[in-house]
């Protein structure tokens, strides 16, 4: 039987495992079927980040303060106190970043060359996200993270770009 | 010898995570002088005698391209080695990069092994040079 992989999901579970191992140390695990909404609106962070070459698009990561604080206690190193506030959304927007590049270079391969836009980030639920294409979750330490793919330039992509695999079953 | 170092980076985590790579990589004794964005970078470097430039590319202001164009095509500032870091590092930006005069392109997320690499890499180069 011959499965066909979703480009797009191979290539976010990719870059958000060797992202967030690679900068925080963190193994992540996706996981099926999670509830869409993380925890109440008061407690998340999110983190925008645009592609604009060669399809349009945004990368959203939405993760629970507690987790982002986390996160940025594994890269900072030892810290007495609380973090600032500013510095866990710089942290994010840096995770960003990174997962965002890491994810246009698992989609397009190392030819083609992308690029990046600035990461916003914000507190709360991140705001209405129309044409979202993908929603993963993942999980680590005990807390989950969704990344969603938005644009429907990326569908086109992943139509050009999908892969097929034989599965044995 | 490696003494001063400049890193330019929007991020300061990206900056904090540079500086670390750097320490872990044999250069914890080097001053190291941070800059936000290209512009501030190319004014350090001007009014340093920087050893080395370690430049992010997506900054506002000045993105790195332009900084490395600006230094490599500045005939008092293009001796100063630069590695560029970044999140968009296909292979054809890679070749384009180096061509402007990078002597090394790493991709993030960066590690100190990686810069290890790298230094190596531009110890040879300045070996090969005095030669």
């Amino acid at each position: 039987m011959i499965e066909r992989e979703d480009p797009i999901k191979t290539a976010v579970t990719t870059a958000v495992c060797a992202t967030m191992e690679g900068m925080a140390f963190e193994q992540m695990e996706s996981i099926e079927g999670a509830p869409d909404q993380l925890e109440s609106e008061d407690k998340n962070l999110w983190v925008s980040l645009e592609i604009v070459n060669p399809c349009r698009g945004q990368v959203i990561i939405e993760l629970p303060w507690v987790y982002a604080d986390l996160v940025a206690r594994a890269m900072y190193g030892e810290i007495d106190g609380d973090i600032p506030e500013e510095v866990i959304q710089d942290t994010l927007a840096e995770l960003s970043n990174t997962l965002a590049g890491r994810f246009m270079l698992e989609l397009l391969g190392p030819d083609l060359d992308y690029g990046l836009g600035f990461p916003i980030t914000g507190k709360g639920f991140c705001p209405s996200i129309e044409d979202r294409i993908q929603s993963l979750h993942f999980a680590g330490s005990g807390h989950n993270l969704r990344v969603d793919v938005v644009g429907n330039d990326f569908k086109e992509f992943s139509e050009k770009l999908t892969k097929t695999s034989e599965v044995m079953t | 010898m490696i003494k001063t170092i400049i890193i330019a980076d929007d991020s300061r985590t990206a900056r904090m995570v540079t500086r670390r790579c750097l320490e872990i990589a044999g250069l914890g004794d080097a001053e190291i002088l941070e800059a936000a964005d290209g512009q501030e970078a190319l004014d350090l470097v001007k009014n340093h005698a920087a050893d080395l430039l370690v430049t992010d590319l997506n900054m506002p202001h000045m993105e790195g391209s332009a900084l490395l164009r600006a230094i490599k095509s500045s005939p008092r500032l293009n001796a100063v080695p630069v590695m560029v870091i970044s999140s968009m590092s296909s292979q054809a930006r890679e070749h384009e990069l180096i061509k402007l005069g990078a002597f090394a392109v790493l991709p993030k997320p960066v590690s100190p092994a990686a810069f290890m690499e790298a230094l190596e890499l531009l110890s040879e180069n300045s070996i090969a040079g005095e030669k």
